[in-house]
């Protein structure tokens, strides 16, 4: 046996085409008022926002609202496979809620929730302390 | 080099003679439209309203025949079923669309609509009471036949004569 068949034989990569069937997306509110919003009244925003760029057929996709944060407006939509894109775009081309501009923003997108618990975008690395510093 | 594919649907409307009577090209079209914003909203209405069009409307029996691109056909033929009225608001009247075939052509849905009312043209003189109305469903069904050949005689193949 070659060295090059080694090789091959001691990698292999295995790729799983849409072997998920849910796609786990953060997303966050943008609202110009500071009024507080609970999980219903923004799982509403996400179900009139898919009826009106898809009608029906696009509320009736499954799309649930697993966690919402008040405060900061953010949470985390479940939505299955093959609904991902219209979820997405429905959500970009949402404008206005109760007559005010809005705008959502797609923070992070994954096929595994575990994902979502970091963001390096988002990460703030610790202050160095006086010994690490003289070091 | 890129060809635009189309699909033509042919349906008949089901709903009486109120229904037949406010068939137009327009009015359908605007039903369609109307019925494709409520099931696949603005984005779904757009796409398929790209290239649509209301090709032909007999207010005697009903067909209508629809041109769409090929790729907005699903979204067509998904939305026909939920179409429950035609006309303009105030006089709308309550009808449903049948789909009886799609063809790649026009040539094609003519074939098959000749098929067709031979088919459903002893149905048809059979719920006939008076010798008027049956000259009248004979006279309708050969004007819907586009083109019969000169030596096709329609009454003698679909038997008339004995009626």
């Amino acid at each position: 046996m070659s060295t090059d068949e080694k090789t091959t034989a001691s990698y292999e990569k295995i790729t799983y085409r849409n072997a998920k069937k849910h796609f786990y997306l953060r997303v966050r509110l943008e609202l110009q008022d500071t009024r507080v919003l609970n999980a219903v009244e923004m799982h509403c925003l996400v179900t009139k926002a898919l009826k009106e760029l898809h009608g029906d057929t696009g509320a009736a996709l499954l799309c649930d609202l697993i966690h919402f944060d008040s405060p900061s407006r953010t949470g985390i939509l479940r939505v299955c496979c093959s609904g991902l894109v219209r979820v997405w775009s429905a959500l970009t081309m949402l404008s206005t809620f109760r007559g005010q501009p809005c705008a959502v923003r797609i923070l992070q997108v994954s096929p595994f929730l575990l994902s979502l618990s970091g963001d390096s975008r988002s990460w703030t690395p610790p202050e160095p302390t006086a010994s690490e510093c003289q070091n | 080099m890129v060809r635009l594919k189309n699909r033509y649907v042919l349906c008949v409307v089901r709903g009486g003679d109120l229904a037949l009577r406010a068939l137009s090209p327009s009015a359908v079209h605007k039903t369609l439209s109307h019925t494709l914003q409520a099931q696949h909203g603005v984005y779904g209405q757009a796409r398929c309203l790209i290239g649509m069009t209301v090709f032909y409307v007999n207010m005697k029996t009903g067909v209508v025949i629809v041109r769409v691109r090929k790729d907005s056909l699903s979204l067509l033929s998904s939305a026909l079923p939920f179409v429950s009225n035609v006309g303009y608001p105030p006089n709308r009247v309550p009808c449903h669309l049948q789909t009886l075939h799609v063809g790649g052509s026009i040539r094609s849905c003519q074939k098959f609509l000749i098929e067709y009312h031979r088919k459903t043209l002893q149905s048809q003189l059979a719920a006939c009471v008076t010798n008027e109305e049956r000259q009248r469903v004979r006279a309708a069904i050969t004007s819907t036949c586009f083109s019969i050949g000169p030596d096709k005689d329609v009454d003698a193949d679909l038997d008339l004569g004995s009626d």
